[in-house]
């Protein structure tokens, strides 16, 4: 039972994770960035060939989580002038491009993906049982979550709003916004990667297909349940969605099923808010 | 040679269809609406099923009053409300996107992962010019111009589209004129509907059908509007072909894993060099 709480747990860290650098970009930037996926992946897939490399748990760690950063900086970097939904389609298109590339690379190991995954191990002390990389994992979170506490409640973080709001007045009043968006999706980037390390190392298998659509209706879920540029918003709404499939468990559908109804589930209650209340549970602030 | 640029433009076809039933109602309404997908995963199930039972016309007249009724049911209980509230287009994006994701997860759950094929009667390809192609390979050709021609006789010549094209220009104005905006649009979802149907049976009879083969015809279709241009309908009906021509010819010269990846590409692409598309028209800012 400990392990089982355990593990929902770690998967609940992740998902606050995830949701976290999507709030990041797609509630305070304002950049509806629909490739965040592909950076988890990204992560997750470094940090398993890096260790299988033999790198060590440190190094891995570091390019797990630096090089989605990177690749975050250059998407936006490719599709700085686009906006509203060509921007998420231009980055849809580049969670495709990654689909494609890890399933017909041989780095990658094609659609079988890697199994396997060596779990961290941090001054000969190894973390493999759920609860000891429970521990781990809340460490690394709750560093992440402070940062980024500091960072959206800050005039940092203000900035950042306003941009959303109206990047042509901040731009006349000689802020920078440029360099304020590259922070801010480096960070974002770093995250993911962060998360898609503990997503790789905790279930130590990974393939092409955890990292396209689904998760991606996952985190979109979360980050408008709980509304855009909410901090609290987020973390509430990540207990409720990975939670719920927790329930139907309990119910006792068949296996095969249960993938399915998640993701029905997730996508009505996203579109429901999407339609009634399309600010979100925690928010006051509404996209357009 | 020729039998990969007849391959390019037997799936070409598919993806002109599709694009051109995204474009129509895209032209109306001016959202991505990828819940077209979800149309299609319908009604090719609905074909599919029903083909053993009732034979071809019953099944594909069933396929399309599915696909026709969701699209009207969609656009009457959720688009039109949001069209009113006058909602974003990346939050309608969004919800289509919801919509089609959930109906394949409906699907899914009905008729299990399980990939399926129509047990059609065994149709014995011709040889044609050093190419082999079935006569269901020719009959999609072939259905497909057809109703490209149709459909460029209906919004060239007919009254609803004279409504479409008004529309697509400039909204309020023509609805000042008096034209009725919301009949205009759910006429083009019916459409839409239709032509997303005839998609579908295409795909049931010349492929596998897979719950998830509402997105991946979807984006491509998408792929092909962009490539395009999303501004004019013919254009993305051309990007229907160019895709699948690219497609084949890519996976000929690079590798035939590589066959999916390449609409992507030149989806990112189109959308770094030349937003509007192909044949489309720039006009002011976009967002």
């Amino acid at each position: 039972m400990i392990t089982y709480i355990a593990t929902i747990l770690v998967f609940l860290i992740y998902n606050i994770l995830t949701a976290m650098a999507a709030n990041l970009t797609i509630g305070y930037l304002g950049l509806f960035n629909l490739g965040l996926v592909a950076l988890v992946g990204i992560g997750a897939y470094s940090y398993a060939i890096s260790m299988n490399a033999g790198l060590g748990f440190f190094l891995s760690f570091i390019i797990a989580s630096i090089l989605p950063g990177l690749f975050s900086i250059g998407l936006y970097y490719i599709t700085r002038r686009l906006k509203g939904d060509y921007f998420g389609i231009a980055t849809l298109g580049f969670s495709y491009i990654v689909y494609a590339i890890l399933l017909n690379f041989e780095f990658s190991n094609g659609a079988f993906g890697i199994a396997g995954i060596p779990r961290p191990n941090l001054f000969g002390l190894s973390f493999n049982t759920p609860e000891l990389f429970l521990i781990f994992s809340t460490i690394i979170f709750t560093i992440i979550i402070i940062i980024s506490y500091k960072l959206t409640h800050s005039r940092f973080g203000n900035l950042m709003q306003a941009i959303r709001d109206d990047e042509t007045s901040i731009k006349v009043l000689g802020k920078n916004t440029d360099s304020v968006k590259y922070k801010v999706l480096f960070f974002s980037g770093i995250i993911c990667g962060i998360s898609g390390f503990i997503y790789a190392s905790f279930v130590t298998f990974i393939d092409p297909s955890s990292f396209l659509l689904s998760p991606l209706i996952v985190v979109l879920t979360i980050t408008i349940l709980g509304g855009l540029a909410s901090f609290s918003g987020t973390i509430y709404a990540s207990i409720i969605i990975t939670l719920i499939p927790e329930i139907l468990r309990f119910i006792g559908l068949p296996s095969s099923i249960l993938g399915p109804v998640r993701i029905l589930i997730y996508s009505s209650v996203l579109v429901m808010i999407l339609m009634y209340k399309s600010n979100g549970l925690f928010s006051k602030i509404k996209y357009d | 040679m020729f039998q990969i640029f007849l391959n390019g433009i037997i799936i070409g076809s598919i993806y002109a269809l599709i694009a051109l039933g995204f474009i129509i109602t895209y032209s109306t309404t001016k959202f991505l609406n990828f819940s077209h997908g979800a149309a299609i995963v319908i009604s090719a199930y609905a074909f599919a099923i029903l083909y053993q039972y009732i034979g071809f016309v019953g099944a594909f007249l069933t396929a399309c009053l599915f696909s026709i009724l969701f699209n009207v049911i969609t656009y009457l209980l959720i688009y039109k409300r949001m069209l009113y509230k006058k909602t974003s287009k990346v939050i309608m994006l969004l919800v289509s996107f919801g919509i089609m994701i959930g109906v394949e997860a409906i699907i899914q759950i009905i008729f299990s992962a399980s990939p399926r094929r129509v047990s059609i009667p065994i149709n014995i390809g011709i040889d044609f010019f050093d190419a082999i192609v079935t006569p269901i390979q020719i009959g999609i050709i072939i259905v497909t111009l057809l109703i490209l021609c149709t459909a460029y006789l209906i919004i060239k010549k007919t009254r609803v589209g004279l409504g479409i094209r008004a529309i697509s220009q400039n909204k309020e104005l023509s609805e000042i004129y008096g034209i009725n905006s919301e009949k205009i649009i759910l006429n083009s979802f019916i459409i839409a509907g239709l032509l997303a149907s005839i998609a579908a049976v295409a795909i049931a009879l010349e492929y596998v059908i897979t719950p998830t083969l509402g997105t991946h015809y979807m984006i491509k279709g998408f792929a092909a509007s962009v490539t395009g241009g999303l501004s004019t309908i013919y254009g993305s009906v051309f990007g229907g072909y160019v895709i699948g021509l690219l497609e084949n010819y890519g996976a000929w010269y690079f590798s035939s894993s590589f066959k999916d990846a390449i609409a992507f590409f030149v989806l990112f692409l189109i959308l770094l060099i030349k937003p509007e598309g192909l044949f489309g028209i720039r006009k002011g800012v976009r967002g």
